[in-house]
């Protein structure tokens, strides 16, 4: 009886795994707008996918100086394939930055864009309020394609948002060179370990912070990409809800009373895990940091400037000078040192800020990599500078040719009648 | 007597042979340069007449690369990724890549493709402007070369009838083809009373200040054109140096056709 049943098991398994491997590993794959399309392409599962950047024809809108923050476009794609395959809508920003050093953190770039996706027939594969846990790549899964048919065919329509959050030029520089691509899928549905589809969460949680209430007992948000350590049981509960996009947040309440700092000088203070308000727990002003654990270093308003992982066995960074202004929040998962520099520049007042902010604060701040090392911050490869530029001999080069081509041809032409004549002369003397 | 003839004679052949060396080795490097140029116009050529015959279709849209940029230019851009872009004039020697240094307007000024020293450099774009978030006005400054190359026939512009026969100036990024129809053309010389510093309008952040930039290009303008750009509009300058006065700076605005 135990081996009867035990054969079944094993034949359910079997029976079970077969659709799943009855996937495509490859497809070849068309896409088009109502302009132009791509030619076709064989596109498989870790291989390159079917670049289709150019068949959004506002992108560049998007991200350039038109302030447009919101484009449409529909594409087909059509897939040729003998056995299903699933296709996804890949944005990836990991070549640019592995060559661009940003002042933003690579994996918020994608934020940039807010994207809804429906087909013809309103089924939805992207809402615009999905949340994604911060990569340098998105995959967005557009269905399987060629269950029943060798060529299959569908149609969305694509709206893409500017994130209001995302401004500023540092992202909108580095968003306009995210790829866009049609990959295939593996059997799994997720080709990459960065890519991460859309959780189930489909609201973004508005965070305020209302007048009399205790800030401290606000959920704060870590990202679902960080290992926390265990959280302080006298701090913030762990909650785990990602940062509110709307705009019209309100930073700080008029009526919140901003609590003395529990160390009223800068001063060196190790703090535990958990979340912290410069200006109530720790002194504003500028510290270099060491310790353990992820650190993430939000504005007063909710916008991320740094998320770093600190490390003192070397796995991180060994430390990092970080700058923290009144109402700016500091989120740890374990104990971190903060050590004053000489020149700290202290504020003697509390915050007080009576209305919410009009636009969002660029989220561009010195913000390097977790990794090893830490990352430089240089200026974004392409910027736009100041209007006024006195600087007339940088701005406006010399473009002229100065080879005295007239006075040197008549110089020469001159040398040699002289060298003639000369000779003449001799021979005349003779 | 004759000794000194012979001196003299002399000091004329070393006169002779420095002018001549130094003639001959600009027009050596000019040549130099043209035949760099032209391999690297070939290259693009021959990749878009390659991707072109290999279409088969006419809707097909123009190849690019894997990362999304034209094709054709994509082989330029593993060669030097200072290339943003190219810039032609049709019917005109001018037929250039453009190149960008960050914080740097000297890079190009006397440098060719491979980096190394050419003294007619390279056409580039102003450091100040941004091809990723598009800049409301893109600069490009090239030499005008007495040998003709790179923007010494911008000049031309000076006279309508050019104008008339050379409306279109097409300027390619690394992601898209376009055109830009002439607005004005106009001198202005560097450091004077009433220098127009168009050198420092990159973006117009107001209607008036965009408007205030285009009516200065039309004062100043040789000739009046139809072309009449609206704000959030983008504008293409083409500046170079001439040789009326000391200092001075010959530019070509555009505008990128509608």
């Amino acid at each position: 009886m135990k081996r009867i049943f035990s054969a079944m098991c094993a034949a359910a398994i079997i029976a079970l795994s077969l659709p799943m491997n009855a996937f495509a590993a490859e497809a070849t794959v068309t896409v088009s707008n109502d302009v132009k399309g791509t030619e076709p392409k064989n596109i498989a599962v870790s291989e390159d996918g079917i670049s289709v950047k150019h068949l959004i024809s506002d992108l560049g809108k998007l991200t350039g100086s038109a302030n447009v923050k919101r484009i449409e476009q529909s594409l087909t794609v059509s897939s040729k394939s003998a056995d299903p395959v699933e296709l996804a809508l890949r944005l990836d920003i990991s070549d640019y930055a592995s060559k661009h050093s940003m002042n933003i953190a690579p994996e918020d770039v994608l934020d940039y864009f807010d994207i809804e996706i429906k087909d013809n027939s309103n089924k939805e594969y992207a809402s615009k309020n999905d949340a994604y846990i911060p990569a340098l790549t998105r995959d967005i899964p557009l269905g399987v394609f060629n269950i029943s048919d060798i060529n299959d065919v569908k149609r969305y329509n694509i709206t893409i948002y500017k994130d209001s959050k995302a401004d500023g030029s540092d992202y909108s520089n580095a968003a306009r060179n995210a790829q866009w691509t049609i990959i295939a899928l593996d059997s799994e549905g997720d080709e990459s370990e960065d890519a991460i589809s859309a959780p189930e969460i489909t609201d973004r949680p508005e965070i305020t912070d209302k007048p009399g209430e205790d800030n401290e007992n606000k959920a704060e948000t870590i990202p679902p990409t960080v290992t926390l350590a265990p959280q302080n049981p006298t701090t913030m509960p762990p909650a785990v809800t990602l940062a509110p996009q709307t705009p019209s947040r309100t930073t700080m309440a008029p009526t919140v009373t901003m609590r003395p700092s529990t160390s009223t000088s800068a001063s060196t203070v190790t703090l535990g895990a958990g979340t912290y308000v410069a200006g109530q727990d720790i002194s504003v002003g500028k510290y270099r940091i060491t310790g353990n654990g992820t650190v993430e270093h939000r504005s007063s308003d909710g916008v991320l400037k740094t998320r770093l992982v600190l490390t003192s066995a070397g796995n991180g960074v060994d430390n990092y000078t970080i700058e923290l202004k009144a109402g700016d929040r500091i989120t740890l998962s374990d104990a971190v040192t903060f050590t004053p520099y000489s020149a700290v520049r202290a504020t003697t007042a509390p915050r007080a800020t009576t209305a919410p902010r009009a636009t969002a604060t660029p989220r561009a701040t010195t913000a390097p990599r977790a990794t090893a090392t830490p990352r430089a911050t240089t200026a974004p490869r392409t910027t736009t500078a100041p209007k006024n530029n006195s600087n007339n001999q940088k701005s406006n080069p010399k473009t002229g040719d100065n080879t005295p081509i007239v006075p040197l041809a008549i110089c020469a032409v001159s040398a040699l009648a002289a060298i003639a004549i000369i000779e003449i002369k001799k021979r005349k003397m003779k | 007597m004759k000794k000194v003839l012979i001196i003299v004679q002399l000091l004329f052949l070393c006169v002779f042979l420095a002018c001549a060396g130094y003639l001959a080795k600009y027009f050596y490097d000019s040549h130099r340069a043209q035949d760099d140029i032209a391999e690297l116009q070939q290259m693009v050529d021959e990749t878009g007449k390659g991707e072109e015959d290999n279409t088969g279709s006419e809707e097909m849209p123009t190849a690019r690369a894997s990362n999304g940029m034209l094709q054709k230019y994509y082989e330029l851009y593993l060669q030097n990724e200072d290339i943003v872009g190219w810039i032609s004039i049709p019917n005109t020697p001018i037929d250039y890549p453009v190149m960008y240094r960050q914080d740097n307007n000297d890079y190009y000024l006397h440098r060719n493709f491979k980096k190394e020293y050419q003294y007619s450099g390279l056409p580039f774009l102003d450091y100040q402007c941004s091809l990723a978030d598009p800049s409301a006005n893109l600069i490009i400054y090239a030499h005008n070369m007495k040998d003709g190359t790179m923007f010494a026939p911008l000049t031309e512009y000076k006279n309508k009838s050019y104008y008339d026969n050379h409306k279109t100036i097409k300027f390619d990024t690394m992601y898209e083809e376009d055109e830009y129809e002439v607005v004005g053309a106009f001198s202005t010389t560097v450091g004077s009373a009433d220098e127009f510093k168009y050198h420092e309008f990159v973006n117009a952040y107001t209607e008036d200040e965009f408007y205030g930039y285009i009516d200065k290009v039309k004062e100043l303008s040789y000739y009046k054109t139809d072309v009449n750009p609206v704000f959030g509009e983008y504008l293409l300058t083409l500046s170079t140096c001439s040789y009326g006065s000391s200092n001075e700076r010959f530019v070509v605005v555009a505008r990128r056709k509608r």
